[in-house]
């Protein structure tokens, strides 16, 4: 029998909370989670702006759609799908608007004070100079986890265009990082 | 022995080749050097790049923010002059232009936005007037259409941006003149019911004119 630990019992107690229209077990459940999700946000993005306007609009969707999570699932995991899914469907709108690319700057600053090891900064580096769908690749299947048959359909390819995202993305960063 | 391909070997770092294949290739890597290097950095990158699956704390005020989208009800905020606009936040916009127009349709304004430099105390609506709780609950939208159309009016063309800065004049003279009125007659609620019809123009002429700009 599966036991729940108590922070996930005050997790399932918060959404159902909020579930409900409590806006104040809303907040806790952001304070809890904002850091997780804005850190998904600035690996994903192009720029710090774009990592704050995908953060927010990603709350205003959870609080929309609170109402939909099963809690037989964890709510950090749904949150986290939710998450990549609005940044996936940001970053495909945003590809289709070819006048409006915006230049790579490095999103990595707010979490460098997280880890100063320098190969962790190197290769931050070396992840914002990987083509976009590359560095998309590899973020979500080195990082964040995602199977290759999840990321070919969250991003409407074929498993073997991912892999083969993937396998570039490592050589360029290996590369980048023996250099 | 041949040697294994860097597919064959990517397969093996991430567990997706099946065991019988994985066993002959770990014999392989055994006496092969190339191959077990090629291996081992595929592994190393794997672990580092783990280490970048951390939080980050999310920007300032983004909470006053959010919270303001989904109950109408602002906190504090930063004044307009000091405020930055996420970009890409289209959405919630939208949202919250829909949501006004709701919140006012339903008989009460919700949203209360400053018109200082300094931050706009939360006030309940309940305690405004009808015209002041139509001011109160477009506030946030138009504020926040009108910073978002002052960054992409730049894409549009200036016929385009002509026609949509008449429109916005003459959505802008109607509410003066709607204004004026309510100021002789601050309880009307037919009054309040106009200067809500001009807001709910001015939420449109606006979003459109986002759209536009957002699709160049």
């Amino acid at each position: 029998m599966t036991t729940l630990t108590d922070r996930e019992v005050d997790t399932g107690a918060l959404v159902a909370r909020a579930r409900k229209g409590d806006v104040s077990a809303f907040e806790a459940l952001y304070r809890a989670n904002a850091p997780r999700v804005f850190g998904v946000c600035l690996r994903m993005a192009a720029s710090r702006d774009e990592a704050e306007g995908w953060s927010q609009e990603i709350w205003i969707r959870v609080w929309e759609r609170i109402g939909t999570f099963r809690s037989e699932s964890r709510f950090s995991t749904w949150l986290h799908r939710l998450s990549v899914n609005l940044i996936l469907d940001r970053k495909r709108s945003d590809a289709r608007r070819a006048d409006r690319r915006v230049k790579m700057e490095s999103t990595w600053t707010e979490q460098e004070s997280f880890d100063q090891r320098e190969d962790m900064l190197d290769l931050k580096k070396a992840v914002d100079q990987l083509p976009d769908r590359a560095r998309t690749v590899f973020l979500l299947y080195d990082v964040e986890g995602y199977k290759h048959r999840e990321i070919a359909e969250r991003l409407g390819v074929a498993e073997g265009t991912v892999k083969a995202h993937l396998h570039r993305a490592r050589r360029m960063l290996r590369e980048a990082l023996a250099g | 022995m041949r040697h294994a391909t860097n597919e064959e070997i990517q397969d093996l770092a991430d567990g997706r080749i099946d065991a019988a294949r994985a066993q002959e290739l770990r014999e392989h890597l055994e006496v092969c050097d190339a191959c077990s290097a090629e291996l081992r950095g595929i592994e190393e990158l794997k672990e580092l790049a783990m280490g970048l699956a951390v939080g980050s704390d999310p920007p300032e005020g983004e909470w006053e923010r959010i919270h303001a989208r989904i109950t109408g009800v602002t906190r504090p905020m930063p004044s307009r002059a000091s405020g930055r606009v996420p970009a890409g936040g289209f959405f919630p916009l939208r949202r919250a232009a829909a949501w006004a127009l709701l919140a006012v349709a339903a008989g009460g304004g919700a949203i209360v936005f400053g018109s200082g430099d300094g931050p706009a105390p939360a006030v309940e609506v309940a305690e405004l007037g009808p015209a002041q709780s139509v001011d109160a609950a477009y506030a946030q939208s138009v504020y926040d259409l009108e910073l978002i159309f002052e960054e992409g009016a730049s894409q549009l063309s200036p016929e385009t941006l002509a026609v949509i800065e008449e429109n916005l004049a003459v959505i802008e003279e109607a509410v003066e003149r709607a204004r004026a009125e309510i100021e002789a007659d601050p309880g009307s609620v037919a009054l309040a019911r106009s200067l809500d019809t001009l807001y709910g123009a001015k939420v449109r002429v606006l979003s459109a004119a986002v759209a536009l700009a957002d699709e160049r």
